[in-house]
């Protein structure tokens, strides 16, 4: 090794020694910073589970069906699912269950009821009982047929 | 030509000396380069040495948590929450009496005597108090003493409190689990010892749905006061997958307080617990006499008079004192006639092998801790099938019981019965156990009683419910024979019948009849329309399309084969009578 080569490498070592201690401090601050964001992250994370845990808490089944009890609120019963080919058809089958009362030109009362056009598949007695539920009657309209009773 | 080589050796002298010099400065050179890069490699590459000091201090990663509990839907049943504990170094404690007074003053529960002998033990580490209130950390501040600190640790929390108290269970101050899924998942909770790093921290997801459970809950509590029962339990089960959605043993507890609570009220009486469930069994006496071929739905056998068997008698509570088809056995609950249908099916051997294939000779199968053996008959002579035919004799738990139901009505094979929701491309491989007629006969049988037999009060208004009725006489504690008024009353009910999906089973402790049963205490007075309210409340939540009306005609169309059918007597006590000698 000639002496050009010696000095090359003594200061490849220095700047190497300084690099090593330029990092040394950037790490060591660099893990300093990792910790507390860890310390923050841990802290957040337990605030977290805290709020969660206080939530399930106010939404429990119990305490939610004592709230909605007190705001005349009612549970989804069976009677309240219908299909939703049924939508629409509820007016028509209330119709049919309140026969209207109409002077002839006669001047003979008669009560007429409207039939509910059935779509094809729909089962008869399932058109009854959603029929039965109490309402006010609705004008009428829509695509029914009206026949003397 | 020696002297050239002579001097020309002397010359090489500096030269191989400075060679040498070279060679020491390279390898020192080498050494540092080497040295450096390991260092560098050391402080770039590995961290966990930062880490392990943090960990060291209490701080830095994220502790090692136990895994929160979810439900089906994902709510959260149980989680953890950051919870102080109060610690000392005792060393560093000048009047330790003074100190342990001090304390005590701010501490609930905390005895001054019994920490100033712990403080005076010259360690360097005692606790003062595990977990305590934000009230008393503030409190413990404000005393300002050396050498008392906090350490930070997790606690469990139970948000939904009582509502599936027996299912969760509870876990001790270091969050081990004592009691019902935490005990019985403790390695998959914590996050295994080893091989399940994975599963570390990951929630467990249970096939309990809270709204469900609520709604079990509620009504059972509506009929354990109704009736003034001792306790009670309801199940209800996913046919297909064997998932419990909801499973309620009353009287419950708070989890966040267990040691509060007295050992009654932390008994599992659905699946710790085994009972002689009476008249339930007759489903599985009917199946194993339909399923040997022995027997078909039409037989007619012998209930004209008390049936006896050496010393003993069986007898009907409610006796027709005559001729009865299977159908008419099952719905008037007819001892005599489950008796006569058990040796029609082949006696001890047919039945010991329905009840081992049915599982019911075993402890429960489910991830619960509580699980209660049941008891079988030391000696199987004639007398032991007779009464078990109608469920005397032979204790199970109500679990036990359901699942068996299940396989009966499901699709004819056992499914095993899990708390851990199913993955959604799971697939059901279950042993066969009777065959597809056999469950087609069950189910008629079921609707038959619900609709027109002992069942009768046990019906939803919208959707098809089949069931039985079960009413037994409770065994003495301690003594031979059965109490003259104690009674076990259930109930199994399947829903929606014409594609059966959920069995719910309720089972009422020690009922008592009121005016509103006219005084009866039977299944069918009192855990019938529990069963049946329950079925209202859960259908639309389980997502159950009402379908009553549209398929009860199958049902109906079947019973018009008998037209000489010569209807029932619903409001009539059920035969529960139990065997007694007859001298």
């Amino acid at each position: 090794m000639n002496p050009r080569s010696l000095i090359i490498a003594a200061l490849l070592t220095l700047i190497a020694a300084a690099a090593v201690f330029t990092f040394k401090y950037e790490v060591r601050g660099l893990e300093a910073k990792r910790q507390a964001l860890q310390n923050e992250l841990d802290r957040e994370y337990w605030r977290l589970q805290l709020a969660r845990a206080e939530l399930e808490y106010l939404r429990r089944p119990e305490r939610l069906a004592a709230q909605a009890s007190q705001l005349d609120m009612v549970a989804a019963t069976a009677e309240r699912i219908i299909e939703p080919v049924m939508i629409g058809r509820r007016q028509e089958l209330l119709l049919a269950n309140n026969p209207l009362a109409v002077a002839l030109p006669s001047g003979a009362l008669v009560k007429l009821r409207a039939r509910p056009a059935l779509p094809p598949g729909l089962d008869q007695r399932l058109l009854e009982s959603i029929a039965q539920a109490p309402a006010s009657p609705p004008p009428m309209t829509g695509p029914i047929r009206v026949v003397s009773q | 030509m020696n002297e050239p080589s002579a001097g020309g050796s002397e010359k090489m002298k500096p030269v191989v000396c400075s060679r040498g010099r070279l060679r020491l400065v390279g390898v020192v050179f080498a050494i540092g380069f080497v040295s450096l890069g390991i260092r560098l490699v050391d402080m770039v590459g590995d961290n966990s040495r930062g880490a392990a000091s943090a960990a060291a201090a209490g701080l830095g990663e994220t502790p090692a948590i136990r895994a929160e509990i979810l439900d089906r839907r994902g709510n959260l049943l149980a989680g953890n929450i950051e919870i102080p504990s109060v610690a000392a170094d005792p060393s560093l404690i000048g009047n330790k009496e003074l100190a342990a007074a001090k304390l005590a003053a701010v501490l609930r529960n905390v005895d001054a005597g019994e920490l100033a002998q712990t403080l005076a033990r010259g360690q360097r580490f005692a606790w003062v108090k595990r977990q305590i209130s934000p009230v008393e950390q503030k409190a413990v501040l404000e005393l300002g003493i050396p050498g008392i600190f906090f350490v930070s640790g997790e606690h469990r929390i139970y948000p939904s409190r009582q509502l599936a108290s027996h299912l969760l269970g509870f876990v001790d101050l270091d969050n081990n689990g004592l009691a019902g899924v935490e005990h019985a998942l403790q390695t998959r909770l914590s996050g295994g010892p080893r091989g399940a790093a994975e599963l570390s921290g990951r929630p467990m997801q249970l096939s309990l749905d809270s709204r469900v459970q609520h709604a079990v809950r509620d009504e059972l509590r509506r009929s354990t006061s109704s009736f003034r029962a001792q306790g009670g339990c309801g199940i209800v089960r996913d046919i297909k997958t064997g998932e419990l959605v909801a499973l309620v043993s009353l009287p419950d507890f708070d989890p966040n307080a267990p040691q509060t609570a007295a050992a009654e009220r932390r008994k599992n009486r659905c699946s710790g617990e085994v009972y002689e469930l009476g008249s339930l069994f007759k489903i599985i006496t009917a199946a194993t006499a339909l399923d040997s071929g022995a027997v078909t739905l039409w037989d007619k056998f012998d209930a004209t008079e008390p049936m006896r068997i050496g010393k003993y008698r069986v007898s009907d509570y409610h006796a027709k004192k005559r001729w009865l088809t299977v159908p008419e056995i099952i719905a008037h609950s007819s001892n005599i006639g489950a008796a006569r249908m058990a040796f029609a099916a082949g006696g001890k051997e047919r039945q010991l092998e329905m009840l081992e294939r049915l599982g019911l000779t075993v402890r429960p199968e489910i991830e619960l801790v509580e699980r209660g053996a049941p008891l079988m008959p030391e000696r199987w002579p004639d007398i032991t099938t007779a009464t078990i035919s109608y469920g005397h004799g032979i204790a199970v738990t109500p679990l036990h019981f359901v699942e068996a139901v299940s396989t009966l009505i499901g699709d004819g094979t056992r499914i095993p019965t899990t708390l851990v929701k199913r993955e959604p491309d799971w697939q059901a491989d279950g042993e066969r156990v009777v065959s597809d007629a056999t469950v087609r006969d069950m189910r008629w049988l079921l609707w038959l009683t619900a609709a027109k037999g002992t069942g009768e009060n046990g019906n939803s208004d919208s959707y098809l419910v089949g069931g039985k009725t079960g009413t037994a006489d409770k065994v003495r504690v301690g003594r031979r024979g059965y109490q003259d008024r104690a009674v076990l009353a259930s109930y199994v009910g399947v829903f929606p019948m014409e594609a059966p999906r959920y069995a719910v089973l309720v089972v009422l402790d020690e009922p008592k009849g009121n005016e509103a049963t006219f005084g009866f205490r039977t299944g069918g007075w009192t855990a019938a329309p529990t069963v049946g309210r329950i079925v209202d409340r859960i259908g639309p939540l389980l997502g159950l399309k009402p379908s009553k009306d549209s398929a009860e005609a199958q049902f109906e169309a079947r019973l018009e084969v008998r037209p000489a059918w010569d209807g029932y007597h619903s409001r009539t006590e059920e035969g529960f009578a139990a065997v007694r000698p007859s001298g």
